[in-house]
């Protein structure tokens, strides 16, 4: 079979900095299975082709099967390339993963018509599955883990466990992508010694999950957490008996991401690996049987490396080892200054003291920190926000918050689903405040879903605002605060409180311009 | 933009105009506090459905 698989555009007003691993891997799957593949890769060049230009080299060939992947950030991409797709092959099989299909395939594949087939979480595994299952005529319900159309109906399968052993995959066909092209973005990834100076940089990804259960985070379906909040916590555990237990996090092995790696220098010369998992500190003991290797093969003296990693796991022995192996960053999740939302509305388990203490050990071995951010959480106020600026001055940082966006699949999305479809809805907002019996059920639902589909089409980078999920603030407040927060400008924050009516702590008196003004005044008046 | 484990027909991306490449520009850095006119494409063209 001919075998198509197209990466839409991602964040097209920034620097492609990631090659579609995912993609890249169910590429390799299906050479392995035999295929005639291909790999479109909208997202490699600056500007992104036109979607003439893409329409015109997807019809040089009739595709059997075309495979679509992407984050929700890239949806209203997606629905484009859908579009072009299905008008150029009618017959083809359209198959789509990712997450932004994972956690509500009958809904996506409501929306848009042109899809086939969705699957659901891991992809590999199930790809497979998909191929073997066209060639003999596409009995789909004996698939697991896929949702399909069968006459007007779009029916689940049975779920399917996480991969045990990440060992088994295949390398990604870098034979498929323009590698070149990526190189030419190399300086764009992260501020740190090495990787803007970095000529042929390269990312990989070496692990799937994370051991903690951020609100506003998801791992595509692919951990424990995903699956709970997809199948619920009683199919899982019914999973662990029948198949074994499905992790939380899983990593490839350090021997396999070495001969990864290895391939990756002696192929095209990288200079600079970054390994872009969620959470790589988080098993010590692997990180350290990591860093022996790459150091037993001389990889030490011929790439730099990058991680992302978790605050309490950042300890002193494990910085030197990795510093030995040529770490020039670890990137964490800071998300806040405050614990009362570190460990209130965020869940991360992680504190302030946290996150200090990382930054402190990361300096003194020599490896940069490099701390994310972000404002909007549910309960998140003024003072949570002053705790923030506070932690980006004491430790003379520069940073813009993202803002908490409920990307589908996280735990803010579930909790807080009316609300968000309310923002893209004007009449389901009004009936949240005025109910009306007279609106039948049916009715809500068609507006429900309409405002669902604008919400999807409204993602995109959390750097911009999509939607709220903030109990105290509006849209207007989140905007301001997050550019006062950029700026670290604490008397415009405190001013913003007085205007706005919140009550800011007593602690923050002596640097608000306002409750000094007051107190000033009132003791000229008092004399 | 496509590569294959088999020979497939390269198409050649079209050259753009000044006025396209200004916009992607535009696209992508923003243009500060000047008018500057976005775009002279039709949204509903954008994808060509009835051209394919």
């Amino acid at each position: 079979m001919k075998v198509l698989l197209i990466h839409p555009p991602v964040r097209v007003d920034h620097d492609p900095l990631d090659m579609p691993q995912g993609l890249m891997i169910l590429a390799s799957i299906a050479i392995q299975e035999g295929h005639q593949t291909a790999l479109m890769d909208l997202n490699s060049q600056r500007p992104v082709p036109t979607w003439q230009d893409a329409a015109k080299q997807m019809a040089v060939e009739k595709w059997d099967i075309i495979a679509i992947g992407g984050l929700s950030s890239m949806y209203n991409d997606i629905v484009k390339v859908l579009k072009i797709a299905r008008k150029l092959n009618p017959d083809a099989l359209i198959v789509c993963g990712g997450g932004f299909i994972t956690y509500m395939p009958d809904k996506i594949m409501k929306f848009c018509p042109e899809i086939d087939i969705a699957g659901i979480g891991e992809g590999e595994e199930l790809f497979r599955d998909v191929l073997r299952t066209k060639e003999k005529g596409g009995n789909w319900a004996n698939v697991q883990g896929i949702c399909y159309r069968d006459d007007d109906q779009i029916l689940f399968t049975a779920p399917r466990p996480l991969i045990p052993d990440l060992d088994v995959l295949p390398l990604p066909a870098y034979d498929l992508v323009d590698v070149e092209a990526y190189f030419k973005f190399s300086g764009s990834l992260w501020t740190a010694p090495g990787s803007w100076q970095s000529k042929r940089r390269m990312n990989m990804v070496t692990e799937r999950g994370c051991p903690r259960q951020c609100t506003f985070c998801t791992h595509n379906g692919m951990n424990r957490w995903d699956q709970e909040m997809i199948l619920g916590k009683e199919r899982v555990r019914q999973m662990d008996k029948e198949v074994g237990f499905q992790a939380v996090v899983r990593f490839f092995s350090p021997r396999y991401v070495i001969d990864h790696a290895l391939h990756l220098y002696e192929k095209y010369n990288i200079d600079y690996l970054c390994l872009m998992d969620e959470n790589n500190t988080a098993s010590p003991g692997r990180m350290h049987e990591f860093c022996d290797l790459w150091i037993k093969e001389g990889l030490h003296k011929k790439i730099r490396l990058a991680t992302g990693g978790d605050a309490p796991s950042i300890k002193p022995d494990l910085v030197k080892h990795m510093k030995e192996a040529n770490f020039s960053l670890i990137g964490i999740g800071g998300e806040s200054g405050s614990d009362r939302i570190l460990l209130g509305d965020i869940g991360k388990g992680v504190t302030r003291a946290h996150n200090q203490k990382a930054i402190e050990v990361l300096q003194q071995g020599g490896i940069t920190p490099s701390m994310t951010f972000m404002v909007g959480n549910p309960n998140e106020d003024i003072n949570d926000v002053l705790e923030t600026v506070d932690f980006f001055i004491q430790n003379n940082a520069i940073v813009d918050p993202f803002i908490c966006t409920p990307f589908p699949g996280t735990r803010i999305f579930f909790d807080n689903q009316d609300f968000i479809l309310q923002q893209y809805d004007e009449r389901l907002a009004l009936l949240e405040k005025s109910p009306n019996p007279n609106i039948s059920d049916e009715i809500i639902k068609k507006w429900k879903d309409e405002a669902l589909q604008k919400f999807l089409l409204s993602l995109n980078n959390a750097t911009d605002y999509s939607c709220t999920v903030s109990k105290k603030f509006d849209y207007a407040d989140l905007l301001a605060v997050k550019h006062f927060m950029h700026e670290q400008d604490t008397d415009k924050l405190l001013k913003l409180a007085h205007m706005r009516g919140w009550n800011h702590d007593k602690k923050w008196d002596n640097i608000c311009p306002v409750c000094i003004a007051e107190k000033e005044v009132s003791l000229v008046v008092s004399r | 933009m496509i590569k294959g484990n088999f020979e497939i027909k390269k198409v050649e991306q079209e050259s753009r105009s000044d006025q396209e490449k200004f916009e992607d520009l535009i696209e992508k850095s923003g243009i500060g506090s000047h008018m500057v006119f976005r775009t002279s494409k039709n949204d509903d063209d954008e994808l060509f459905l009835d051209d394919l």
